[in-house]
């Protein structure tokens, strides 16, 4: 095993790589005796930090592994859905603004908005209502199911039985949780 | 430094249709997801199961995954909605002892469900811990203190030349090799 390649996973590891490093290190996960070590790296630092539960499944990342390629390869769709969503969400920033304008012109008027009709003003603020229109195309160019995204964000999820967002936060790299000194627990 | 650069580099490459890319991600996270999970899902098969069909979702999500979180925050929520999902699950499902017991002899007589109840691949955390400590407190003193400045107390390479007085590629170098160290006790225990 080639030591230099092992020190570079380390590093990598511990996010303590330069430029010119980060090819090359993106490159040695592809040797599967440094993906070996890599996961014992990640063990071994996960007992420091008390991240481990009591019992580890050692099949789980090899299961997980033959399910992901069942899946559809995933070719660069995120750069195409923000190409795309980029401007929507302009439009969308732009109708809202055009709308708040039209709204404080009206109050501004001689007997205010009251005098103005209601249907008028809906006319005259297209797909800025709160009716969500603007916003649509900006989902429809998301991929995958949406299911998920419904979970992250705490929404119903496939079944409408998804849990709601409990708010909260993420341990970060989980090192807020490791106490000084090397016992664990 | 910037935070995460590992794994905004591997998200990158799952985006481009690295499959390795994504194990990669799964073999980092693995340990803490299942630890989170296991909060809530105290059956360690189960929470396994739970583990698993979090990672799927991520996989199929990541498309939408823009980097406005950590990857950790966000596989974190959907680990944590995926195990609450589990429950509700479980929760609505009424006991019915006749059907519970057809099904119980149908996984008997399944080799891929009995496996998943078979105890040997689940490996006991304390075993890992005692070895691990044990090595970590074998080592010499100079990659002790890089190895536990590191990764107990979180330092940056730089912040461990300071307190060690020794330029950042020794500290490098002495992670590396208390790593090394500490993985050579470990590999036995690994292999079945």
């Amino acid at each position: 095993m080639n030591e230099a390649k092992k020190e570079q996973l380390s590093a990598f590891m511990d996010d303590e790589i330069d430029g010119l490093q980060k090819n090359q290190a993106e490159q040695i996960l592809k040797d599967p005796e440094l993906l070996d070590s890599w996961s014992r790296y990640h063990l071994v630092s996960d007992c420091l930090k008390r991240n481990l539960p009591d019992h580890l499944d050692r099949e789980l990342a090899g299961k997980i592994s033959e399910s992901i390629a069942r899946e559809p390869a995933i070719v660069a769709p995120g750069s195409l859905s923000r190409s795309f969503a980029k401007p929507a969400a302009g439009f969308a920033i732009a109708a809202s603004v055009a709308a708040l304008a039209i709204f404080g012109i009206q109050q501004q008027q001689p007997g205010g908005p009251h005098e103005i009709p209601q249907d008028t003003l809906v006319q005259s603020v297209p797909g800025a209502g709160g009716n969500g229109s603007v916003y649509a195309p900006v989902r429809q160019v998301s991929t995958g199911s949406g299911n998920i995204a419904s979970e992250c964000n705490g929404k119903p999820g496939e079944n409408g039985r998804s849990a709601p967002d409990n708010g909260q936060k993420a341990g970060g790299n989980g090192t807020q949780e490791a106490k000084s000194g090397v016992n664990c627990p | 430094m910037a935070h995460n650069i590992s794994d905004e580099i591997l998200v990158e490459r799952v985006k481009r249709g690295d499959r390795k890319a994504f194990d990669a991600l799964v073999l980092k996270y693995q340990g803490r997801i299942l630890n989170l999970i296991s909060r809530f899902v105290h059956d360690p098969s189960d929470a396994s199961d739970v583990a698993q069909e979090a990672f799927i979702k991520a996989y199929r999500a990541l498309p939408k995954f823009r980097g406005d979180s950590a990857f950790y925050t966000w596989i974190y929520r959907i680990a944590v909605n995926t195990a609450k999902n589990y429950l509700a699950t479980r929760a609505r499902q009424p006991f019915d002892a006749a059907s519970d017991f057809d099904e119980m002899e149908q996984i008997g007589q399944s080799d891929t469900l009995k496996e998943q109840t078979t105890p040997e691949r689940l490996l006991l955390t304390r075993e890992l811990q005692e070895t691990i400590i044990r090595a970590i407190e074998g080592l010499p003193a100079d990659l002790r203190s890089a190895i536990t400045l590191r990764e107990i107390d979180g330092m940056s390479y730089e912040e461990i030349a300071s307190v060690m007085a020794c330029p950042v590629g020794t500290v490098r170098s002495r992670i590396f090799r208390a790593r090394e160290a500490v993985d050579e006790q470990l590999k036995p225990l690994l292999i079945d």
